[in-house]
């Protein structure tokens, strides 16, 4: 009881106030999440200068796509995505929430653009912007020398060198971007972007270098000038356009003018940053062809103007024998744009395809020195000199086509060896062999010899140990040596050896002469043998050795009494053979184990 | 006997063997030098590889590989295969006209191969092996015949000097080429107008662009990317699928 008092006592007031502010809570979520969502797309601005950009702006209010929005490729935009932000916010009781996607639109061409409409859905809702009408135009080009152009922040000029030009010919053009003085700019420049503008039908454009910065004044204003110097080069005939080029540079306006007390240097006085289009309008030049009519046999393409130097080595040589031929071109033009040409007085000669070096100097490759090493090879002996060399090239100063010569050089040709060279037994079935060649050697008819990946000798194995037989061959020898030393300063080991040698003889020619029956032979044969082992054991010659000394001296060093029986017993055999042959195989063959233990009692007896 | 007969019977089928598989690369080796004679280069190309593939190498085919793809306009290609089959005869006039004939063509950054590269490329590896152990060899002899008739060694003293001397000279020069043919890697450049960067990322900046057929040393190897030089004045980052690259 008294607990069912205490559950109905905890309604106090004070809990039922803050039952009903949670209540109210909830219902604010909820109508919170009830919320319907909505979407819009805005751009910053309706007209967007080339060279400029632009921003746009993905709104989601009470709720957000999954992911990020994909936009639809337009054509002459780039937009890139910049990344979301979102805000939370709560007055007067009612909550709400946006996310928004912002994205970076950046035309590349001038004219109307429409965004369209984009469609996406979010949970069970389908959602549609309003399609976005803008433009993209052209920076204004001020008059040159107006007084609009004296107060232009920044300026883009295309200055090109003359107007006319040949074909093959090679010019710089320069884009100056002019920054008025006072005007800092901040290395935001978009011009190398202009390079990829150069899309110059008929011409191909190299790489552009930033040039020495120079002041320049328009009217009375002056402007720091940074010119952008492209390297070009004419490659048909025609009318050519070039631009309209767009950019845009960041500059930073002058802030306060006055010095601030806390700042007198200045040194916190940032200033305002400005993005600024610039234009350069279209400019057109006229490409001509290079004259036909004299043009000379030996121009092979160069266009510009270019001196020669030849050398040729050695110069006496025998027939066959190669002569180098070095051609260097030194000049102004496109180095890459000609070869070596053809000589049509270098019948006598076999020709080799030229090697080519090319070195330019200075940033834009338009100079430089082009290098040739042909090789020659003289095909007979009558041979006295090396024709003249020519090299022709057109010059657009002079409008008229140049021919550099090296006169004759002598040189001496031996007649070739007994061998006749195969060149020299081809001859005459392909007469074009003589001239310079044009072309990469034929493909062969026949594979060859034809190997399966074989791996070099030294990551084999055999091979790698075949490398030690050598050194082990000088070990073999070098402990040979040391033996044979050894034997040569010790008669006595030398002896040693020897008798070793002649017992192990002598005991396989008596197993011989046992089982033949030779009696007389295989005793004489045993009786030699212990003369010779006990020799070399007591010191003594041989023939010296004689059944007495068995007792006399061998029991002195120690042989053992059965040892010494059977010596005794072997040389009493002996002696009665010589009056009694023993003809028995059996008999004889008996012996040789008696034989073998004495000799080798006997080896082991000190000497 | 038997064994012996064995050995024979064994050595013949080895040998049926490969004669077959010699005359089955010759049977393909002509069906793709017909394909060229046709003008049809590409095709060529890709029976010629055909048979590099199964790891047949010779300098013919190597060599007809080379024309087919410089005929198909495959420059770097072209270098590549005239530049292995160099490996294997770098002594052949023809292969070196076409390999000049074909660098002549290609412009911009490339390798320009060095008096000792060039010493290098004149023989094969086995032939600078031969060169630099034949003097070991004749070095150790001179040493064993020493052992073995010590009245000689007045008289070797001087050549078996002079060997010594020449050994170690080859033994050396050995080491250096050897060192340069497994440590130095060619890159060829097989695609047309290859950026090559300043970090092995696609985001980094552009360091210089390299054309189909430049060659360039290899300095190091990151993922996909190798770093290049050629030992002038550039240095960069480009994809190993651009490239050939020659050990």
């Amino acid at each position: 009881m008294s607990g069912l008092r205490r559950t109905i006592t905890g309604f106090t007031p004070g809990r039922i106030q803050h039952w009903i502010r949670l209540a109210v809570v909830v219902a604010a979520l909820v109508a919170l999440t009830a919320r319907a969502t909505t979407f819009s797309a805005a751009l910053d601005r309706d007209t967007i200068v080339l060279g400029d950009t632009a921003t746009l702006t993905l709104k989601f209010d009470d709720g957000q796509p999954q992911g990020t929005p994909q936009l639809p490729q337009i054509p002459g935009l780039q937009i890139s995505y910049s990344g979301p932000s979102s805000s939370f916010s709560f007055v007067n009781g009612k909550t709400s929430s946006s996310v928004t996607h912002t994205y970076v639109v950046k035309p590349t061409q001038v004219g109307d653009f429409v965004f369209p409409a984009l469609t996406l859905s979010i949970g069970n809702e389908t959602l549609k912007t309003e399609a976005i009408k803008f433009k993209v135009v052209r920076a204004a080009t001020p008059t040159p020398g107006s007084e609009t152009e004296q107060q232009q922040l920044a300026l883009l000029r295309s200055v090109l060198p003359k107007k006319e030009f040949y074909v093959g010919e090679t010019f710089v053009l320069e884009l100056d971007l002019l920054i008025r003085n006072g005007v800092q700019g901040l290395g935001g420049t978009d011009l190398p972007g202009l390079q990829s503008q150069l899309q110059i039908d008929g011409c191909t454009a190299g790489r552009a270098v930033e040039g020495t910065r120079r002041q320049t004044t328009i009217g009375a204003t002056a402007f720091t000038v940074i010119p952008l110097r492209i390297p070009v080069t004419i490659l048909k005939p025609g009318s050519l356009k070039v631009g309209p080029l767009d950019g845009a540079v960041v500059v930073e306006l002058p802030g306060r003018s006055q010095r601030d007390v806390f700042d007198p240097f200045g040194m916190f006085n940032r200033g305002v940053q400005q993005r600024v289009a610039v234009s350069a309008p279209e400019v057109t030049l006229t490409a001509l062809a290079l004259p036909e009519t004299s043009k000379p046999l030996s121009f092979s393409g160069a266009v510009g103007q270019f001196k020669m130097a030849v050398s040729a080595g050695p110069t006496n040589v025998a027939v066959g024998d190669p002569v180098t031929i070095r051609v260097q071109v030194h000049g102004r033009g496109s180095l890459d744009a000609f070869t070596l040409p053809e000589q049509a007085t270098w019948k006598e000669f076999k020709t080799y395809p030229p090697t080519v070096k090319t070195e330019t100097t200075g940033d834009l490759g338009l100079e430089g020195t082009k290098s040739f090493e042909q090789v020659v090879v003289p095909q007979n002996a009558e041979i006295k000199e090396l024709p003249a060399f020519e090299f022709s090239f057109f010059n657009p100063e002079t409008k008229q086509y140049e021919t550099l010569r090296q006169e004759p050089m002598p040189i001496i040709v031996r007649p070739a060896g007994a061998t006749p060279s195969p060149t020299l037994a081809l001859a005459g079935s392909k007469p074009e062999e003589n001239k310079p060649a044009q072309d990469i050697v034929h493909i062969k008819p026949r594979l060859g010899t034809v190997t399966v990946n074989a791996a070099p000798w030294v990551q084999q194995k055999w091979f790698l140990a075949a490398q030690s037989l050598p050194a082990l061959a000088l070990l073999g020898a070098f402990l040979w040596r040391r033996r044979a030393d050894t034997l040569a300063n010790n008669p006595r080991l030398r002896r040693q050896k020897q008798v070793e040698q002649v017992v192990a003889d002598g005991l396989d020619e008596l197993q011989k002469l046992a089982s033949e029956g030779q009696g007389d032979e295989f005793f004489a044969t045993v009786f030699r043998l212990m003369q010779e082992q006990i020799g070399e054991r007591l010191d003594l010659p041989a023939s010296a050795i004689t059944e007495a000394v068995v007792d006399d001296k061998l029991r002195a060093r120690g042989l053992g009494d059965s040892a010494i029986d059977v010596l005794h017993e072997l040389f009493q055999m002996c002696n009665q053979a010589r009056y009694a042959p023993e003809q028995s195989a059996q008999r004889l063959e008996a012996i040789i184990p008696k034989l073998k233990m004495a000799l080798k009692e006997l080896q082991e007896v000190k000497s | 006997m038997n064994l012996r007969r064995f050995l024979v019977t064994a050595l013949l089928v080895v040998a049926g063997i490969c004669q077959l598989r010699a005359d089955d690369f010759t049977a393909s080796f002509d069906q793709a030098n017909k394909l060229y004679e046709e003008g049809k280069f590409r095709d060529a190309a890709v029976a010629y590889e055909k048979i590099a593939v199964t790891g047949a190498r010779s300098p013919a085919l190597l060599f007809n590989l080379g024309n087919a793809y410089f005929k198909a306009g495959q420059m770097g290609e072209a270098i590549a295969a005239y530049r292995a089959a160099e490996m294997l005869a770098p002594r052949d006039p023809d292969l070196r006209a076409n390999l000049q004939f074909a660098r002549a063509r290609v412009s911009g950054a490339t390798l320009k191969p060095s008096w000792l590269h060039r010493a290098a490329d004149a023989l094969t590896l086995n032939e600078w092996t031969l060169l630099g152990l034949l003097p070991a060899w004749a070095w150790f002899a001179l040493l064993i015949a020493r052992q073995l008739k010590p009245a000689l060694k007045l008289k070797l003293r001087g050549i078996t000097l002079a060997a010594g001397f020449v050994t170690v000279l080859g033994i050396t020069t050995l080491g250096l080429i050897a060192s340069q043919h497994w440590n130095e890697h060619t890159a060829i450049v097989t695609a047309r107008n290859t950026v090559v960067r300043y970090g092995p990322l696609i985001e980094s900046s552009e360091a210089f662009t390299a054309n189909d057929g430049a060659e360039l040393r290899v300095l190091d190897a990151k993922n996909e990317w190798l770093q290049v030089t050629d030992d002038a004045k550039f240095t960069g980052w480009l994809r190993t699928n651009s490239v050939r690259v020659l050990n």
